[in-house]
């Protein structure tokens, strides 16, 4: 009885590991996506939202008025990049850019992930 | 049930190797099959933990004594509520229990991780298999729980005496899913830079998974304090026993953490620092599973000594080359965005709240390892306890506590000096006040009184910000209590964080209060008998047994007065000429001013079968002060020993612990899409639906 | 009220030594337990011991002596903190010490900008104006309200908004 019990626990876990293979479905190595327009206007419209943040931030006394301004211009513009992304399709370009490129997605996600969590 | 129980413990060990080393495989070929059946197979090592450990419940509701270890920690007569316990309770359940909780973790992780992180993935997969793979080896091999008997024992031994307690069914499984949670935020952080993605994008889900492990972990520590000093009986909640040390170090360095990760997540810096906490708190949990099952240091909970230790510091030495040598290989990209532009600035104030954290660990660490370098080095055995940490550490968690109420108070990047009169001068005036007024009632004890100081100034600071946000809402028409809920609503992780700084602000008032100005005496009484200890007055009223079969026991009902000191002045000064803080009285007459306030019925119990008593204290408890019974023996003659301490604060200390889960959930909650904003709100619907 | 539960006699009696000795004195047979907190039989004569000896008027390091002469230093809570031992307590200073040294060193690391990463956060102005317009106006940011915005008193955004 255990015997059988454990083998039906180890061909099903043997099927489900195995569907990929068997499966019709098409896998595609999605390592050079850079983000749908979709993700990207989502993006822009957490940075609207972080802008909206940083005006608390600024009326209970967490900014100065010039951080404000300066932090928010960086973030404008930002969401400007973003929103000309959005017209002009990006390729994603090999490594020799590498450095330019980290930075770059490191400022979008960082940006991005500001949005919720103006500490 | 042995046999189910120990092929789907070698299925999950099948699995998981197959989802560890297909994860790598198929990055390195491109095959984007294989690295999705690697995630297939981590989700199915759900599956083999969980028919291990059904297989293993079931055996002990049906009493399989076959099992080695259903005959070991179960019996007959025990009550079924207790199998939940039992299957924990001792070194192979644990661990299954450990694996099982690992599993479910993993793969809620990996199934909800954002698309961004789609490259790290399969080596975050790869990492938490891996760890999988560890358990389920050693369970396979070396510990398991489906160990079979030459021959049936009719009656097991039944479960651990102490273990039967509300807080068991609790503590150890927070403490052990708490501990190993950190490997989530560790696999993502190694796994993202095992796939060379050195932006933020794990950020996030290493923030969420990391603050709920510390928050579990925190709640588990907290319960086995609590039950501690309500049920082990030896007068305290936290002795620095290995143990305990070694699931603080851990927390300590998550809490390090869940505040450096801001400073990536707003201003890009401290990436170093972030991989090296996780990489660290990651290691400082395999040492404490290492110390668990028999490492070289003895404590109430060691499980067993055994090769088992062995095995686990091999993991342990491996867990500590892998980690840190993925973050010295890939330490030169994960440099700063920006400069720290000044030391007033909360960059700065959380750098120092690493170090600070990082220095209690350490110190804790050392004085953990001292015993074995000394054993080592001179062959002299020393022992390193609670006086040790006491004083070696009491500095520096006061230095934390400053930093809890000065860090909020700078802005980022530069204070200005307008800025730091506006938000210090208040609560430092404050601190300030609370030690003059304390010095001038009377109280003594110096460095408790700066503590109390320094809680008053970090709870001012708080509080202050809070009414000022309060404040503001509430002109615009909202009532008290749903602007201040609205302002909380708005930031969550800060306001989250706030409600738990208060949380340690009442733990910090219960531990200075018990070290502080605890009052203690012991006495012997007859029945009819009082034991006078300051302002109170215990009455032995009568004896009670609730002995059964397996245990010896009983109990001693107590009646509490509160008493006026005069009237026992002569009493008083006779036991003060004697040395002693408190005295007995032999008729139970009562005096002037004698109130009766309390009932109290602390237990002893003594377990035949496992040779170990229990004791349940009498308390009573306001939060003032408790008032802490402890029967310490019941004497052939008809006499009961006991042993009577005043905990001033102690109530302050479990009363932090619902504040302190309620602060958690509220930082961990995500951010509503919506905002009270309206204009806002129109302006982004606006938009999205162009 | 704080202080109602703190202010005590603070005379310090034989009985709170004895106390004070107990936890400075572990239980040989247990695990990491101090005589004070454990009843083993042991812990019990232990603790007669101790107030056997304080009654003679010993003082605490006579008293601590003598059960070290017969059960080993071990049987104290704490390591004395002479010859090797001194090491135990001088630690936690190094470690203090070692800590702000490495603190230090993250702040000279972290003064050093990564330019790179600058670099390419610096934007083409020109390039964007029209997208900065857009961005403006779905935020309702105009040039003459930022000097209305610079309010230092505490109202909230709403009603700077209004």
């Amino acid at each position: 009885m255990a015997i059988i019990l454990g083998t039906i626990v180890a061909l099903l876990s043997i099927a489900i590991i195995a569907y990929p293979f068997l499966g019709s479905k098409k896998y595609k190595l999605i390592f050079g996506k850079l983000g749908t327009r979709d993700d990207i206007r989502a993006e822009r419209l957490r940075i609207y939202s972080k802008i909206h943040d940083l005006e608390a931030d600024l009326a209970s006394g967490d900014l100065t008025d010039s951080e404000f301004l300066l932090i928010r211009d960086q973030l404008r513009v930002s969401a400007a990049r973003l929103l000309k992304q959005e017209s002009i399709p990006r390729r994603y370009h090999d490594s020799d850019e590498l450095e330019e490129e980290i930075a770059r997605q490191r400022e979008q996600s960082r940006q991005a992930s500001e949005d919720r969590d103006v500490f | 049930m042995a046999e189910l129980g120990t092929m789907a413990l070698l299925i999950g060990l099948g699995v998981n190797a197959y989802s560890l080393l297909g994860s790598i495989i198929g990055v390195k070929i491109g095959l984007p099959e294989l690295i999705v059946s690697s995630r297939r197979a981590l989700y199915m090592s759900i599956l083999s933990a969980s028919v291990a450990s059904t297989a293993l419940i079931a055996a002990f509701v049906q009493n399989e004594f076959a099992i080695k270890y259903v005959a070991d920690h179960s019996n007959t007569i025990m009550d079924r509520a207790y199998v939940w316990v039992a299957f924990y309770s001792g070194n192979e359940g644990s661990l299954l229990y450990i694996v099982l909780i690992l599993s479910i973790i993993s793969s809620i992780s990996v199934r909800f991780a954002p698309k961004q992180l789609a490259r790290s993935i399969p080596w975050t997969i790869a990492i938490l298999a891996g760890v999988q793979l560890f358990y389920f080896f050693v369970l396979s091999f070396f510990a398991n729980p489906f160990e079979l008997l030459e021959t049936v024992p009719a009656e097991g031994r039944g479960i651990n005496p102490l273990l039967t307690h509300p807080g068991m069914f609790s503590h150890p499984p927070l403490l052990m899913g708490g501990l190993i949670a950190i490997t989530i935020p560790f696999a993502f952080s190694s796994g993202a830079l095992l796939a060379g993605n050195y932006g933020d994008d794990w950020v996030n889900v290493a923030r969420i998974s990391a603050i709920l492990g510390w928050g579990v972990l925190g709640t588990g520590m907290l319960l086995g304090a609590w039950w501690a000093y309500t049920i082990l009986g030896w007068g305290g909640y936290w002795a620095w026993d290995p143990i305990e040390n070694v699931a603080l170090m851990p927390w300590l360095v998550m809490t390090a953490f869940a505040h450096s990760i801001m400073v990536q997540k707003r201003r890009g810096m401290f990436r170093m620092w972030n991989v090296a906490l996780l990489n660290i708190a990651f290691v400082l949990a395999q040492l404490g599973m290492f110390i668990n099952r028999g490492g070289p240091v003895v404590s109430v909970h060691s499980f067993a000594a055994s090769t088992l230790g062995m095995i686990f510091l091999g993991f342990l030495m491996f867990s500590l080359i892998f980690a840190f040598t993925l973050f010295l290989w890939r330490m030169p990209r994960l440099k700063s965005d920006r400069a720290m532009e000044s030391f007033l600035s909360r960059e700065a104030s959380f750098l120092v709240n690493n170090f600070l954290f990082l220095a209690v660990m350490g110190i804790t660490l050392w004085g953990v390892l001292f015993p074995l370098f000394s054993d080592l080095a001179r062959d002299v055995s020393v022992s390193v306890s609670a006086p040790y940490f006491d004083r070696a550490n009491g500095p520096v968690l006061l230095g934390i506590v400053v930093m809890m109420g000065v860090g909020p108070l700078l802005p980022w990047r530069k204070a200005s000096s307008r800025s730091l009169r506006q938000w210090f001068i208040w609560p430092t005036a404050v601190g300030i006040l609370t030690i003059l007024v304390l010095l001038s009632l009377g109280v003594k004890r110096p460095v408790a009184i700066f503590s109390f100081g320094v809680i008053a100034f970090v709870a001012f600071a708080i509080l202050e910000e809070w009414a000022r946000g309060t404040l503001a809402r509430h002109r615009n028409g909202e009532n008290w209590a749903k602007a201040w809920w609205k302002l909380v609503n708005g930031n969550r992780p800060r306001h989250g964080g706030y409600i738990v700084h208060i949380s340690i602000l009442m733990l910090g008032l219960g531990i200075i209060g018990t070290n502080f100005y605890q009052q203690r005496t012991d006495g012997a009484l007859e029945i009819g008998q009082s034991l006078v200890l300051d302002n109170y007055r215990i009455e032995y009223v009568d004896i009670g047994d609730s002995s059964r079969p397996d245990r010896i026991a009983k109990w001693a009902e107590l009646s509490v007065y509160n008493i006026d000191v005069n009237s026992y002045a002569t009493e008083k000064s006779t036991a003060k000429a004697q040395g002693s803080t408190g005295f007995t009285l032999d008729d139970s007459t009562l005096r002037p001013g004698d109130r009766l306030i309390s009932q109290i019925n602390p237990w002893h119990g003594f377990y035949l079968d496992f040779n170990m008593a229990s004791v349940r204290s009498g308390i009573r408890s306001t939060i003032i002060e408790d008032l802490y019974v402890i029967p310490r023996d019941f004497l052939p003659d008809g006499r009961v020993s006991l042993a009577v301490s005043i905990n001033p604060l102690a109530w302050w200390l479990w009363a932090a612990g619902p504040i302190f889960i309620l602060g958690t959930m509220v930082a961990l909650w995500p951010q509503a899409a919506d905002r009270p904003d309206t204009q806002m709100k129109t302006r982004i619907t606006r938009e999205s639906e162009i | 009220m704080i202080t109602f539960g703190c202010i005590r006699e603070e005379d310090i009696t034989l009985e709170q030594r004895m106390h004070q000795l107990n936890n400075q004195l572990m239980c040989p047979v247990c695990d990491a337990q101090t005589i004070d907190g454990s009843n083993a039989q042991i812990s019990k004569d232990m603790r007669a011991k101790v107030q056997e000896l304080l009654d003679e008027g010993k003082s605490n390091s006579e008293i601590k002596d003598y059960f070290v002469l017969r059960y080993g230093e071990d049987i104290l809570a704490a390591p004395k903190g002479i010859g090797f031992n001194l090491l135990a307590w001088i630690m936690p200073v190094f470690i203090f010490l070692a800590g702000i040294s490495i603190a230090f060193l993250a702040l000279k690391n972290m003064r050093r900008a990564n330019t790179k990463a600058a670099l390419t956060v610096t934007y083409k102005q020109h390039d964007l104006s029209e997208y900065l317009k857009q961005v403006d106006t779905d935020l309702g940011i105009y040039e003459d309200k930022i000097s209305q915005d610079h309010n230092p008193n505490n109202q909230s955004a709403d009603e700077r908004k209004s």
